[in-house]
């Protein structure tokens, strides 16, 4: 079962992990570290949701908690909020992302994803503390898309896998959150230490 | 990128271990890829390992398998005999005797009695994705397609949007998802690919219709819909770039790795030309037979439809009643079977009170589109209410503005002239404003300005200060108007760029060069009208106007943009009058002493018969008001001259018909020149292979003259230079000329760019258009370099291409109307090698062993003599017709008689059914023996053997045969030619 942190939770978020025969709880933005320890959840999802994610700050202290205790997985407000939690910093936006045709690549595979994305708010990629590592940037203007934990499982998209509307190629991260409650409770792999600077640019001529 | 010609070609030469032998290796999509996607059983099994549906289908081979195939799939169906010559036939069973008989049919009809029996989508909506693929797996849609037009008609003759309109997102994902998982399970490496779909308007069933392995005809308009270059981005995938590493030109910071945003809608409307050829319906089938294409782009569908509609240039200016007043059920049959005209009938419809639930139940077209055009047709009624253009409020005309109205069809509604309305709105504030195509709906800077208007408040793109010259393109193609104007219009915006100028584009086709966003420095995506060029032009102020490279299209509009203030450059639109008035000509024409044929005005059969008396029988007779060639035709008989004159007195009494003296068997000869009001220098003189009667751009023709005395062609570099400076041509000019014996006779002028244009650029090396164009912009040819004609060690060869195929019952001899569509040039070191190649590059594979069948006239009967002996000597045996079979034998030329097809089986057409006959040489010209070999050339065009209805013809490919039998054709690349050429010191201007 997993715990949902509801701050703004899409129906299709739920719609998602129910379609990989998942059970979810649906908790409020308020619940304390202790109301979700007593559902003995396997892991733990951060939702989206509007806005500033520095104001949300009881979420970020709960997340501070839980994150190091539960395999988490965080989307949109959820990722900064994670980022946060964790010990890096977010900023506003000069216009944001908005749109179902975000291109997004994921670093350690260089593929590209087409993504959903509503947000004004970003994660600073030079904040993360080094624990902390980029596995996914924008593509148009190379901002933080994902982060995950180098030791912990614990990752989150700052896109909409489960967008609707809106395509459906970051659909798997739903299934990378579930193989990872199921696995050996490591990390994702070495394979994003490896990776050049962020702000290298992924682009060529 | 060759589209299915390429790949065809590809496959053979797989097949045949060349690629293999010289180790090539193929990029972007690999043999087992497009064989996947073009082979039927295996693109079947490979959409079902992924779990997509395609239209249930089998093959049978008798009445009973196909009877068991027709329950187990469902009525209607649709049914198609196997291996046919040529691919035709199908039929469409509803009802269980239908399909009994069209078994029975289909059966009898296929070669090896097999048929496929599959389930009819006939009426579902049809859709289009285009994909990129790159080497990383990166995969990425480019652009929806839409078809107003449901299955059922090709998707090149159909109405087309872009995006999809009617889907939800839960569809489009559904087809998206499919389309990512096609091209990767059909295996296309990197590149771009088109996928069809058809959806079920009642319970959304999505099933596959084709995949196309490479850029398509789709491609090119999504490009042109997007801003996303298809093509080019596919070439860099192809040598190894992915998606994320090659920039979007667009906005320079943005990958090319995304999925452009289209604030806007674009509608493509297909361009038709069944006027051309008797006999062909106008009916729209699963056989595309559109020749070109107009798009339009606009904020809402109302608006991108009216553009379309005067992008077309077929007279229409928006959704005007359809001239034909039809019955009831006349109109519903129009509605129900797809034409080319039934946009118009369907506002007429719902101008007669049909709804949108009854269109629906007829046309099976969207009810969303149909809504849309019912409103317009409803503010057309209001406005059409309001009793003068003074009481229509700046609300209201803004708001049909809005719709996409023109303002011509505003003034035909509110019954005032075209100038009044715009007066009135100008008046009104009311102007357009431009928007950008950018991929990116403004979310990044675009540095590219390609624009299209609307009626709203923000402009997006502000004209520079720059020295600016306007260039106004061609418009769809047609027959008569094809790229070849387009490759003008792109070389002078190539060449006034060089020259510092801001070069300014305006075209409305998406599928020339001219609409690429690099090709000018501003790129107005407009329909070719006088009101949507002045509206650029007020904008612009540009220091010209370019008219006369993009074909009658803008030459139409000079003296109304000259009349409005705009600064027409080149030649004088009052030259260009000169040239086209037959009174004003005649008067140049006579002043510098030149001959024209004798000809005459009549308005009766009387005035007709007495034209006739005075210059005599035969004569070319056409209605004065169309170019073209449209409706021109060649008369023998005063009988056909009355009938001729009645028809066109009756179809419009108020124009005259123009008979001039046709110069039989006259050589017709071609000249592009260039002046620049100091001197005039010949681009080149081409003989035409067809005779006087073939009209210029359906006769194959030759640089330098095959035949022509030098005297000849003195004479007429003279005329050409006279006939320039007389009429201070200033740039581009093309002269026809009909050589008989020692007289040069004037057929036309035209100061403008030519067909020929680039055909002439090619021969001799130099880029007329170009060099032309900044004469125009008032530099000398001597400044340029270009002071002497060039005459090349080589010889060029143009053939046209013709269509038949596609036109079922149409007859394919060649007359004065032009029927081609597009043309090659074959290039080597004599006249017969480089005819043998343009023949050959025109589908026409010129046999070296087998029959020839001929069949002439008896005015050829002299001349076949020699053709018959090279033929032989090419390795070909005889069979021959009657009086000709009588003709060769006493000449002493061996050969086979066989039936004319009145005089009985076995007869000619069983000849070439059979598949004994390699070559058709048929001249006839009365127009009963025109009827009995009718059956002849169209069973000799089914089945793909070359045929030649001009001993011109004949005799050019017999000259080639023998060449070809005695040699390999040459290869050398064009580069080589010219270089070659200049070594061996032939004139230059350098």
């Amino acid at each position: 079962m997993i715990a949902a942190l509801d701050l703004g939770l899409k129906l299709n978020i739920a719609r998602c992990f129910a379609g990989l025969d998942c059970r979810i709880a649906v908790i409020g933005a308020g619940s304390s570290a202790e109301d979700i320890r007593a559902l003995r959840p396997d892991g733990l999802f951060l939702s989206n949701g509007p806005g500033d994610p520095d104001a949300v700050s009881g979420a970020i202290a709960v997340v501070a908690e839980l994150a190091r205790e539960l395999p988490t997985f965080g989307i949109c407000l959820g990722h900064q909020i994670l980022a946060l939690a964790l010990g890096a910093k977010t900023y506003k936006m000069k216009f944001g992302h908005h749109g179902g045709n975000q291109p997004v690549i994921d670093l350690a595979s260089k593929t590209v994803e087409i993504t959903s994305q509503n947000h004004g708010f970003a994660v600073d990629g030079d904040s993360l503390p080094g624990d902390l590592r980029v596995t996914h940037m924008n593509l148009n203007d190379n901002t933080v898309e994902g982060i995950e934990h180098r030791h912990l499982p614990v990752f989150s998209v700052q896109y909409h896998p489960e967008a609707s509307p809106g395509p459906h190629d970051a659909a798997p991260q739903f299934r990378r959150f579930l193989e990872l409650i199921a696995g050996p409770g490591g990390g994702g792999g070495d394979v994003y230490d490896q990776l050049p600077a962020l702000k290298d640019g992924a682009l060529g001529s | 990128m060759g589209g299915q010609t390429a790949l065809n070609l590809t496959l053979e030469l797989a097949e045949a271990g060349v690629l293999d032998r010289f180790g090539v290796e193929l990029i972007g999509a690999d043999i087992a890829a497009v064989k996947k996607a073009e082979d039927r059983d295996l693109f079947k099994a490979a959409m079902q390992k992924i779990g997509l549906d395609l239209p249930r289908s089998s093959y049978i081979h008798n009445f009973e398998e196909g009877i068991k195939a027709g329950e187990e799939i469902g009525l209607p169906l649709i049914i198609r005999p196997s291996r046919t010559l040529g691919g035709m036939g199908a039929n469409i069973a509803s009802t269980q005797q239908e399909l009994e008989a069209n078994l029975e049919w289909a059966l009898d009809l296929s070669p090896v009695s097999e048929a496929l029996v599959e389930e009819s989508i006939a009426g579902w909506k049809e859709f289009e994705l285009e994909v990129m693929r790159d080497r990383k797996d990166n995969v990425v849609i480019v652009c929806s397609i839409e078809n107003l037009d449901p299955m059922g008609v090709h998707t090149g003759d159909s109405i087309t949007i872009a995006p999809a309109q009617t889907l939800t997102d839960k569809e489009y994902q559904i087809m998206r998802d499919a389309a990512l998982a096609i091209i990767r399970e059909i295996g296309v490496d990197t590149g771009g690919s088109n996928i069809q779909f058809a959806v079920h308007p009642g319970d959304g069933r999505l099933v596959v219709i084709e995949m196309n392995p490479r850029v398509s005809r789709s491609s090119a308009l999504a490009s042109k819909a997007t801003g996303f270059p298809i093509a080019k981005i596919a070439a860099k995938l192809a040598v190894g770039l992915t998606l994320d590493e090659i920039r979007n030109d667009i906005t320079r910071e943005t990958p090319a790795c995304f999925e452009p945003t289209i604030d806007y809608v674009v509608t493509k409307i297909p361009r038709f030309t069944f006027e051309k050829f008797k006999g062909a319906a106008d009916h729209l089938t699963s056989q595309m037979r559109s020749v070109g294409e107009a798009m339009a782009i606009g904020r809402t569908f109302k608006e991108s439809l009216q553009k379309a509609l005067r992008s077309l240039e077929i007279g229409s200016t928006g959704l005007e009643p359809p001239p034909d007043d039809l019955g009831r059920e006349e109109l519903e049959e129009k509605l129900r079977v797809p034409n080319s005209r039934r946009l118009w009938y369907l506002a007429e419809a719902m101008r007669r009170g049909y709804s949108v639930e009854n269109l629906y139940e007829i046309s099976a077209i969207d009810p969303w589109f149909l809504t849309n055009i019912e409103q317009i047709v409803e503010m057309e009624s209001a406005l059409a209410a309001t009793a003068s253009l003074e009481d229509l409020s700046a609300e209201d005309l803004s708001a049909a503005k809005r719709y996409g109205f023109s303002d011509l069809r505003l003034a035909a509604l509110l019954g005032c002239e075209e100038k009044a309305l715009r007066e009135r709105r100008h008046e009104l504030g009311i102007k357009p404003v431009y928007k950008t195509v950018d991929t990116c709906a403004a979310e990044f800077e675009a540095y590219t300005p390609y624009l299209y208007s609307t009626y709203e408040e923000e402009d997006e793109a502000a004209p520079s200060t720059k020295d600016k010259i306007v260039i106004l393109g061609g418009g769809p193609n047609r027959i008569g108007q094809g790229i070849e104007f387009d490759y003008c219009c792109v070389h002078a915006a190539f060449a006034l760029r060089e020259a510092g100028y801001e070069a300014i584009m305006v075209n409305c086709n998406p599928e020339t060069v001219s609409t690429d966003y690099d090709t000018s420095d501003r790129l107005y995506f407009e329909p070719l009208t006088l009101e949507d060029v002045l509206a650029i032009i007020e904008r612009e102020k540009p220091k010209g106007v370019i008219v006369q490279f993009g074909g009658q299209t803008p030459l139409k509009l000079a003296k109304s943009l000259e009349a409005a203030g705009a600064p027409i450059i080149g030649t004088s639109p009052d030259a260009i009058d000169r040239a086209e008035d037959r009174e004003r000509f005649l008067q140049v024409v006579t002043s510098l002493g030149l001959l024209q044929p004798p000809s005459g005005i009549a308005r009766s059969v009387a005035e007709a018969e007495a034209v006739a008396a005075r210059i005599g029988l035969p004569v070319l007779v056409r209605p004065s008001y169309v170019l073209g060639g449209r409706a021109m035709e060649i008369v023998h008989e005063h009988e056909h001259l009355r009938r001729y004159m009645e028809n066109a007195i009756r179809s419009s009494p108020d124009h005259p018909v123009l008979i001039d003296k046709f110069l039989d068997q006259a050589v017709e000869v071609d000249v592009d020149a260039i002046c620049d009001g100091e001197r005039v220098v010949i681009g080149g003189i081409m003989e035409h292979i067809e005779q006087a009667g073939v009209h210029s751009g359906d006769s194959a023709c030759s640089i330098p003259p095959p035949t022509l005395d030098p005297a000849i062609q003195d004479g007429i570099r003279e005329q050409t230079a006279a006939l320039a400076m007389e009429l201070e041509v200033r740039g581009l000019m093309n002269v026809q000329f009909a050589v008989v014996g020692p007289d040069i006779y004037i057929l036309e002028v035209n100061p403008r760019a030519s067909r020929t244009v680039p055909f002439v650029s090619k021969a001799i090396g130099r880029p007329l258009a170009k060099i032309a164009a900044r004469v125009m912009a008032g530099e000398s040819l001597e400044s340029l370099g270009f002071t002497s004609e060039v005459t090349p060690a080589h010889t060029s060869v143009k053939e046209a291409v013709l269509p038949f195929l596609k036109f079922p019952n149409v007859d394919t001899l060649l007359g004065p109307e032009m029927k081609s569509t597009g043309e090659v040039m074959g290039i080597d070191q004599s006249f017969g090698r480089a005819f043998a190649k343009a023949e050959l590059a025109a589908g026409n594979r010129l046999p070296c062993a087998g029959k020839v069948l001929v069949s002439v006239r008896d005015e050829d009967k002299a001349e076949i003599k020699p053709v018959a002996a090279a033929l032989r000597e090419a390795g070909m045996t005889l069979l021959a017709t009657g009086g000709t079979a009588r003709f060769l034998r006493e000449a002493g030329l061996e050969c086979e008689l066989v039936n004319k097809v009145h005089q009985g089986s076995p007869h000619t057409v069983d000849a070439l059914r059979g598949g004994t006959v390699a070559m058709v040489v048929n001249t006839s010209s009365t127009p009963q023996s025109i009827r009995d070999s009718f059956s002849m050339r169209r069973a000799a065009l089914e089945a793909g053997v070359p045929y030649f209805t001009t001993l011109a013809g004949a005799s050019a490919a017999a000259e080639g045969m023998v060449l070809a039998k005695q040699g390999r054709l040459s290869i050398t690349a064009l580069q080589d030619f010219h270089a070659s050429g200049l070594q061996a010191g032939s004139e230059t201007g350098e």
